[in-house]
């Protein structure tokens, strides 16, 4: 690939990063990105 | 003040105290609360046909990004992905893949589905209903591959999202499920009910295990009630098992076996009925009225499809599924 190619893929690519609709979980499921989620079914088991 | 909890997941219901992790191996009571510790961690991704998951009638010909976590809530003895299913997070090669991740991958794959397979997506429920919601927005469809043991409240929320579901019914005996899969055969049948209410695309797989589950009494039985409980639409794929896990000391189902179980699936009155780890001509879909082919397969790929607008190309007769 020469230099003229990469340049053209790299601006093109970073137009379509800057404008291309973004995927965002948190905006959607209000879930921020974290490695420990707790969990939607379950209940503490002194109020059982 | 205890910090026990109860999993109100599956039908296990674990009671955990403080820094225990559940039977399913994938959820920890930490400080009194429980969390998930595969969330944005699979184990597997791929993308493999949607015939592979199987669903024959739904997207033929598509791909399915597929996605699983290590864990499961069952146990099964003939487990085909053990390696996985039965090994706790620390001890699988996980990526780091959040649900928009799986989301955006699955785009630029091309993939129409994201089916949550391999091991049971019910241990990654929270991922789950998460990459299934993100996917949806996206036009993205949803697909599951599950053994059905799972708690009506979560899966009715779950289905909101679901476009389709393949449980595998193991056997028609409590015996079966609780000697060779440590669960119960009930909750895998109310399951399948409330699929069905929830208009949740179904179809079911039966691995015929020799000696196990190979009674044609009880495969009759299981025939009758699908028929009754889900309808005579609902495909039903019978699966031939081979050597697996701990049962390396039983022989791969015979062919006689599973095509006198088709056989008794079809004079019960199942329309759709197929042999999967098997080639043969029962891997394809025929009308029920017409009798013609619709859908030519060759293992997991599709030869020829004479569905069109979800009817048979000759007869127009309906046919069941989600074909666009």
């Amino acid at each position: 690939m020469t230099r003229r190619n990469f340049l053209g893929f790299f601006l093109l690519g970073g137009s379509l990063s800057l404008f291309g609709k973004k995927i965002s979980s948190k905006k959607i499921t209000g879930v921020k990105r974290q490695k420990w989620r707790e969990a939607m079914y379950w209940r503490k088991k002194d109020e059982l | 003040m205890g910090k026990k909890v109860q999993c109100e997941l599956c039908p296990t219901e674990c009671i955990l105290e403080d820094l225990q992790i559940g039977g399913c191996r994938v959820r920890i009571n930490k400080g009194g609360v429980l969390y998930s510790l595969v969330y944005g961690k699979p184990c597997a991704v791929a993308v493999d046909p949607i015939e592979k998951k199987p669903f024959f009638h739904f997207l033929p010909a598509t791909t399915a990004f597929s996605i699983a976590t290590a864990g499961c809530v069952l146990g099964c003895k003939f487990c085909q992905n053990w390696e996985i299913s039965q090994a706790k997070p620390e001890e699988t090669d996980n990526h780091n893949l959040m649900p928009d991740d799986v989301v955006r991958q699955a785009m630029f794959y091309g993939c129409r589905t994201i089916t949550y397979t391999y091991t049971e997506p019910t241990v990654f429920y929270e991922y789950m209903y998460d990459t299934a919601q993100i996917a949806k927005k996206y036009n993205l469809k949803n697909t599951m591959h599950t053994c059905g043991y799972i708690n009506e409240k979560p899966l009715r929320k779950l289905a909101e999202y679901m476009n389709a579901a393949d449980v595998d019914l193991k056997a028609f005996t409590e015996d079966f499920y609780s000697r060779i899969c440590g669960g119960r055969l009930k909750p895998v049948l109310d399951a399948l009910v409330v699929l069905k209410q929830e208009n949740v695309w179904l179809e079911i797989t039966n691995l015929i295990i020799p000696t196990l589950n190979d009674d044609n009494g009880k495969i009759k039985e299981m025939c009758q009630w699908i028929i009754k409980n889900l309808g005579p639409d609902v495909p039903l794929h019978f699966s031939r098992f081979f050597p697996h896990y701990k049962l390396k000391n039983l022989p791969p189902t015979p062919f006689e076996t599973i095509r006198d179980a088709r056989n008794i699936a079809m004079d019960a009155g199942l329309k759709y009925v197929y042999i999967g780890n098997l080639r043969s001509e029962a891997e394809n879909t025929y009308c029920p009225e017409c009798r013609k082919l619709l859908i030519e397969r060759a293992g997991y790929f599709v030869k020829q499809n004479n569905i069109s607008d979800a009817k048979c190309r000759f007869c127009r007769a309906k046919i069941p599924g989600i074909w666009s």
